[in-house]
């Protein structure tokens, strides 16, 4: 076995971290050189307008950017190994769809007759009612998830599940799209655009609170993953207990892919790509070394792709989910064809 | 006689769904399976082998009595704590992603470490030597989906090995293999049983083989079960009775499955002269002819102390050629045995009537 080997691509892949983090805050509509950088973090200046910069904007985003790659690939990684199939991602359990549905809940409510106004006019508390409306949202699904999981003994029907989930959400969210105004409409859209910004130190907290427990279970099914390669059968033979590998497996990715999609909205591609990156690199499906590169590769992408989102100096932002996409897919379709050699 | 290591008390299998009547299966009572014996189970289709196998194996809960392994109840055993009594192997294996072989084998030690998942440096020498057991260790870089269906199930074998249980279960492994593969796995399973103190189950179709090679059989039918040693079986005429079909026919001497005709059609001896043996071309005359009589039974054609055709093999004046010399209502008919199909040269002299 590689063992070695496999270390030595991992601590790479993480050392790459720090110099990408370092272009990620240093590029955007005003430029920081990397010495300005240096300077401001470690020179302990912290009146100057790039300090602020640096602090309050930039360094937040970069820390989301990490933990978002991190907790979608992982929980992408959880997906594909429960139903055994390369396409699955977080979104298959329906519960991006269940955050767009609380969040579309909140911004378009006026429109639908709930009464509450705008989220733009309630300004910070417009941020958390909008994170709790998609964790709320996210939630719900997750708990009929688990509720069918626990309930019915079958992946297929749970996949099916997941999928009218969406269907049943996402057309609850256009007839509240359709009944509200252009305003409200605008804002839910720039909400489905994704976005790493506007999100406070001590919502990183949270988030990364989420993300390391998500993490730690993800961790503990390792072994669980492994047996599932070999079809459900074998897995039982060798002692897996099938009900509560799965029942875990969801938990996990809920909490990882629902805390992120409530701070960040819906982020595509990243779950479904990064595990297919790792599988390539690892070349080995053995869960034990895929778990740790899914989680840095995430990283890794997210920060690549938050910096192409702000690169142009104009300050204009490109939507971090069309960016992920874009950049995914090709991606999934060259890690596929090479996997098939 | 051997340890018992998994015995059953009035063993009754089926399924029962809630609120309805209980569906029975089979009624098999006081099973044993002993340590180093390969024992086979065989059975039509949908008589109940894999049900008899989950329920064994503490998969499916018996509808009454309860199967115990070390004596241990079965009922009483998490997934864990069975997975550490019994092994198994399936007839398909649909591995997703990239797994080498060793990796794949290594798994059957996964009952044995901690949540976490960190194997020993001992489960590793277990793992090769799981390998070396059935030959497979020079296999163990090679990605499992590289492997060819028989090398693939070597390799589920030797993982089973690896699971260290004393009880192996096999639900048809052999399904998707050919001869030769087939028969490699049957003589490994019996070395391991024996060498390596296991009790084996294996579920197949295989008959004739199973009669060759394995110390018991159990054989389902109805909802019983007969158990016993290939000799024992074949010399009760329990195989015919069992697997009673108008299309097949036990042969208790050759251990073989003989088709049969649907209809009877006419009646037949066949023979050869003494020359032929004289024939120096590359078929053995008497070796064929024993073939075209077995064909010709098989399509209805029959023997009989009166025989409608009388066929006789001889060997062509020039020593170059075999003839089929055919006397059917006393008139006589030749055919040259390359260029004629025997069965049917004589159905249409029989069908010209």
């Amino acid at each position: 076995m590689n063992k070695k080997y496999i270390d030595i691509k991992l601590i790479g892949l993480s050392l790459t971290i720090i110099p990408l983090f370092f272009i990620d805050i240093s590029i955007g509509s005003s430029n920081i050189s990397i010495s300005e950088i240096i300077q401001t973090l470690f020179g302990g200046e912290e009146e100057s307008s790039i300090a602020t910069i640096l602090w309050l904007i930039r360094i937040p985003k970069a820390l989301v950017a990490i933990l978002v790659g991190i907790a979608l690939s992982i929980s992408g990684l959880l997906m594909q190994a429960l139903f055994r199939n390369p396409m699955a991602g977080p979104s298959v359990l329906g519960i991006n769809s269940g955050a767009s549905l609380g969040v579309a809940l909140v911004s378009l409510s006026s429109g639908i007759g709930l009464g509450i106004n705008s989220i733009s006019y309630l300004e910070n508390f417009g941020i958390w009612l909008t994170v709790i409306a998609a964790s709320a949202g996210a939630g719900i699904v997750m708990f009929i998830i688990l509720l069918v999981a626990h309930k019915v003994n079958d992946n297929v029907a749970l996949l099916i599940v997941g999928m009218m989930l969406g269907a049943l959400t996402a057309s609850l969210v256009g007839i509240a799209q359709y009944f509200s105004h252009p305003d409200q409409l605008q804002e839910y859209i720039l909400w489905t655009f994704g976005s790493l910004g506007g999100i406070v130190y001590e919502q990183i907290t949270i988030l990364t609170v989420f993300v390391i427990l998500g993490f730690i279970i993800a961790l503990t099914l390792c072994r669980s993953m492994n047996l599932m390669l070999l079809g459900e059968q074998y897995a039982k033979s060798m002692g897996l207990s099938v009900q509560k590998y799965r029942i875990l497996s969801i938990l996990s990715a809920s909490l990882l892919a629902g805390s992120v999609t409530g701070f960040c909205g819906p982020i595509g591609f990243v779950g479904i790509a990064a595990p297919h990156i790792a599988r390539v690199v690892a070349k080995s499906s053995d869960h034990f070394k895929l778990l740790p590169l899914s989680a840095v590769i995430g990283a890794i992408g997210m920060l690549i792709c938050d910096t192409i989102s702000h690169i142009s100096d104009s300050g204009v932002v490109i939507p971090i989910n069309s960016i992920t996409s874009l950049i995914g897919a090709p991606i999934v379709i060259i890690a596929m064809l090479k996997g098939r050699k | 006689m051997n340890e018992s290591v998994l015995s059953t008390q009035n063993l009754i299998t089926g399924y029962q769904d809630k609120g309805e009547v209980p569906k029975v299966v089979g009624q098999y009572g006081e099973l044993h399976l002993r340590r180093g014996e390969f024992n086979v189970l065989i059975g039509i289709n949908g008589v109940g082998k894999s049900t008899l196998l989950k329920t064994l194996s503490g998969e499916i809960v018996p509808l009454e009595g309860q199967v115990s392994i070390n004596n241990q109840i079965l009922g009483d055993l998490n997934n864990t704590q069975r997975s550490l009594l019994i092994s198994f192997v399936f007839s398909n294996t649909s591995i997703v992603g990239k797994l080498t072989v060793f990796e794949t084998v290594l798994m059957g030690r996964y009952p044995y470490v901690n949540w976490w998942g960190k194997l020993k440096d001992s489960d590793h020498t277990i793992a090769l030597d799981a390998l070396k057991d059935v030959g497979a260790d020079h296999l163990q870089d090679r990605y499992i989906n590289t492997l060819s269906d028989g090398e693939r199930q070597k390799v589920m074998i030797a993982r089973a090995i690896a699971q260290n249980t004393d009880v192996i279960f096999l639900d048809e492994p052999s399904a998707h293999l050919d001869l030769i593969n087939r028969i490699e796995i049957f003589q490994l399973l019996k070395n391991i049983a024996r060498k390596k103190k296991k009790a084996i189950l294996l579920s197949t179709h295989e008959i004739e083989m199973s009669l060759q090679v394995a110390d018991n059989l159990w054989i389902l039918y109805g909802n019983q079960v007969k158990i016993g040693s290939p000799s024992a079986i074949v010399a009760s005429n329990f195989i015919n009775q069992t697997f009673s079909s108008p299309s097949i026919a036990f042969n208790a001497k050759s251990g073989v499955f003989n088709f049969c005709a649907p209809e009877s059609l006419f009646s037949f001896t066949i023979s050869h002269s003494d020359t032929v043996r004289q024939y120096d071309g590359t078929i053995d005359p008497v070796v064929y002819l024993e073939w075209e009589c077995k064909k010709m039974i098989s399509e209805g054609a029959y023997t009989d102390e009166n025989p409608q055709f009388e066929v006789l093999l001889t060997l062509s004046d020039d020593k170059k050629a075999l003839i089929w010399n055919v006397n059917y209502n006393g008139k006589k008919y030749t055919y040259d045995l390359c260029n004629c199909n025997l069965f049917s040269e004589l159905m249409k002299l029989y069908q010209a009537d």
